[in-house]
């Protein structure tokens, strides 16, 4: 019953492929031409992103009209946030600084500890800067460790994410 | 029932957040944005809080680096007013405990003069409603028992010390810093610290490029350690109060502060847009950044790399005259040379930004590829299409003698010559203001893979033909191969190669890569063989009952077959790979001894001794003198 369906599904993607034909401007004669064209964010949000070493989520949302500033320079880390749309296409990716945090595997719901006058938690609580996607369908976090593999810590929807900003859908 | 109550009571009770930015000093992207929350204060303490902000603003950037790099941030204070004033003090007796809108508390973590805050939730959602937010935040505490702590939050009381326990929580969240100070009696054993003001090494080489400046050597004593660490300076801010910050200290801050800042704040022409620049104009460039006089900027242009000598200004003009048509950058940068940085790996202290040009020259030809048809969009591989680009002359002037080239890749944004080459079309000239279609009849090789495949045509690929813009010269047509099962195929692979008709010359020699596929055949079992002919295609050679090679058997495919797998015909026997391929290699030395003209290479599988199942079409090779 959902054959007529599928196959107008097909014939939207070879469609959509033959509607891919476009003039480009020539490549040298050796290098690639360009990747495709990044998408353009719409302003940033402010996540308030809350968990520990296994498992993140956002809690909170505040959309600002502002461009995302991106990353500090240099910054990089084995945590990450990663923006996808519904394809699943990587549209950002926003390292993670949880330089603050206890995330040893032996941290886990440990209490915090005081050095000093510093406070370190295994309780992760921080604030994220993540650019804004129309096209944005999920965020989601994860780790990467020395051997490289890579740990998902939670995925949060777009939808969700407007609403905890208060965006109407 | 119960809980949507106390849901609702606990809003209730929660005053609604005040959002004020206090300095300003340019837009949140440019900006290291500070936010500033209120704990303890009650609604009708709002004044305290915002002069305990002003004094302590005030001290801050007193402070170096602060103050050299004061204009690089700006101040942002949510207040949510508490019920109660002041902060828990449950060590006391009797305890105190407090109703305030993030829990600030004496004694967290079981130290009393750490004040923290205990509802980090709360205080993370209000921080968040800031206009922009690096991502720690500062905590005044509306409690005169002198207190401070630090993690994500640099919390402080807001007593006589507020202002220089603040600015030392801020070394710890903002500028990632060490407590310097000492604990007597305990000897350090551990690894290397990664905070950059403290160090397991005597020497202190970490801050070596630092030594011998403000007092900067190393001294014993330092992250709570009599013993074993070694600060940077006899005395700090991370050490004791009422300290100037060090000079390792302070390029920590610096560069932490420059890493979030975009310096450069507006471009002309918008860097963001395309600019078109058309022979003999002139373009000029410019841009204002806020890097501090005294930290002598120093501002350098480029174009295409190539360092502008003479360009030292905030404006740079490009004249078209002086490089070819087609794309260009122009790239201007500004170095922050500030004494408070001695080391920046990260290059921090250096911002660029690039304009993209394409420079025209309306007086020249104007070749591009307005469209491109196509004799079937749904092929299988090896079968005949036919491409029709249409090529037009916009330009005034007319174009010389030009080729039309074909790739083949899996890449609709672009080509390499890599890729597939499906061949050429050359065309003699195209005048000004006029267009031509040009068919161009190919087969898709068997290697083409299943689903979208996209054939680019590139026109003047060589840049034969001076043109006012070269960066206009493609374009590209999606093809879907459907397969037929168990086709056996024989083609040419390599770049610049066609896959199914190849030129050598008998007097340079050369090398070609036959490449026989057979998805069906079973690998492990199929052995392969590929001859050479030169007396044509028809009839071909019976082989078994529907099973004929598509050659003539001549001198060629005895010396084929007599050199087989030898160094000319490497690899034209064989098994297959457990893909079903076989890729030999033919290789014609410089002046071989063989016949020029039109010859074909064909091959066969055999599934057992003398069991010829398939043989494969013939690719031609035409032997050039």
């Amino acid at each position: 019953m959902h054959t007529p369906r599928i196959v107008g599904a097909a014939a939207a993607a070879v469609v959509a492929l033959l509607l891919a034909e476009q003039q480009h401007a020539a490549p040298a004669a050796t290098p690639r031409a360009a990747a495709r064209t990044p998408a353009s964010a719409d302003g940033h949000y402010v996540l308030v992103v809350e968990g520990d070493r296994d498992g993140l989520d956002v809690t909170f949302a505040s959309r600002k009209d502002a461009a995302w500033a991106g990353a500090p320079k240099g910054f990089t880390s084995s945590w990450r946030l990663l923006v996808v749309d519904d394809a699943g296409a990587e549209l950002a990716e926003v390292p993670l600084d949880v330089r603050p945090f206890a995330t040893g595997v032996n941290s886990k719901g440990k209490p915090a500890v005081v050095h000093g006058c510093v406070v370190v938690d295994s309780k992760i609580g921080m604030l994220v800067n993540a650019p804004r996607y129309a096209q944005a369908a999920s965020y989601r976090f994860s780790r990467t460790d020395a051997a490289g593999v890579v740990t998902p810590l939670g995925e949060v929807t777009a939808n969700q994410v407007r609403d905890l900003s208060g965006e109407p859908r | 029932m119960k809980a949507l109550i106390a849901t609702a009571l606990l809003a209730a009770s929660l005053q609604a957040q005040i959002v004020n930015t206090v300095i300003s000093n340019g837009t949140t992207e440019s900006r290291y944005d500070m936010v500033i929350l209120g704990d303890g204060y009650r609604v009708t303490e709002q004044n305290t809080f915002d002069n305990d902000v002003t004094t302590f603003l005030t001290a801050l950037f007193q402070k170096e680096p602060y103050q050299t790099f004061s204009a690089y941030y700006n101040v942002h204070t949510v207040f949510r007013a508490s019920q109660d004033s002041g902060a828990d003090r449950p060590d006391e007796t009797p305890p105190v405990f407090v109703n305030t809108v993030y829990d600030a508390t004496y004694n967290f973590g079981g130290t009393a003069r750490c004040l923290y805050i205990q509802n980090t939730s709360q205080a993370l959602a209000d921080a968040a409603l800031a206009p922009a937010t690096e991502g720690r935040v500062l905590v005044m505490v509306n409690d005169d028992r002198y207190g401070g702590c630090a993690s994500t939050f640099a919390v402080s009381y807001n007593g006589n010390s507020m202002s220089e326990v603040q600015a030392h929580e801020l070394g710890h969240s903002l500028g990632q810093l060490a407590d310097e100070y000492e604990y007597a009696g305990q000897t350090y054993t551990g690894n290397e610290p990664s905070q950059v003001n403290i160090t397991a090494d005597p020497a202190g080489s970490k801050w070596q490029i630092w030594q011998g400046t403000q007092g900067i050597s190393s001294f014993q004593g330092a992250g709570y350690h009599q013993f074993g660490l070694y600060r940077p300076r006899s005395n700090c801010l991370m050490r004791d109060l009422g300290q100037v910050l060090c000079r390792v200290c302070q390029e920590n801050i610096t560069l932490i502060t420059n890493a979030s800042a975009n310096v450069i704040t507006s471009t002309t022409p918008d860097a963001s847009t395309q600019q078109q620049l058309l022979v003999p104009a002139t373009q000029a460039f410019s841009f204002t950044h806020f890097v501090p006089a005294g930290n002598s900027p120093v501002v350098e242009w480029s174009v295409d790399g190539v360092v502008q000598p003479g360009a030292v200004t905030t404006s740079f003009t490009l004249d078209s005259t002086q490089y070819a048509t087609g794309a260009h950058t122009v790239t201007a940068s500004v170095l922050d040379q500030s004494d408070r940085v001695r080391r920046d790996p990260l290059s921090v202290m250096l911002e660029t930004v690039d304009w993209d040009v394409t420079i025209s020259d309306p007086s020249m030809a104007q070749l591009r590829l307005p469209a491109m048809g196509a004799s079937a969009t749904l092929l299988t591989p090896g079968a005949p299409v036919t491409y029709t680009p249409t090529v037009a002359n916009d330009g005034p002037a007319n174009a010389g003698p030009f080729r039309v080239e074909f790739f083949l890749n899996q890449d609709p944004s672009g080509y390499t010559t890599q890729d597939i080459y499906l061949g050429a079309v050359d065309v003699a000239g195209l005048n000004a203001g006029q267009q031509l279609t040009i068919p161009f009849a190919t087969k898709l090789p068997y290697s083409l893979p299943l689903y979208a495949s996209w054939v680019h045509a590139v026109v003047d690929r060589v840049d034969a033909v001076a043109e006012g813009n070269e960066d206009d010269n493609r374009r590209n047509r999606v093809v879907f191969a459907q397969s037929i099962p168990c086709s056996t195929g024989l083609e040419l692979q390599g770049p610049f190669t066609r896959p199914f008709a190849a030129e050598l010359s008998r007097g340079a020699g050369g090398t070609l890569h036959p490449t026989l596929l057979a998805p069906c055949a079973n690998p492990s079992q199929t052995l392969y063989l590929l001859a050479w002919g030169g007396s044509g295609t028809s009839p071909g050679t019976a082989l078994a009952p529907g099973v004929v090679l598509p050659l003539n058997v001549d001198l060629l495919t005895q010396l084929g077959l007599g050199g087989l797998n030898g160094p000319m015909f490497h690899q034209f026997f064989g098994l297959l790979d457990p893909q079903g391929r076989a890729q030999a290699t033919l290789t014609i030395p410089p002046s071989a001894a063989i016949p020029t003209g039109v010859t074909h290479l064909a091959g066969v599988l055999l599934g057992g001794p003398q069991t010829f199942s398939n043989a494969t079409n013939a690719v031609e090779l035409t032997i050039l003198p």
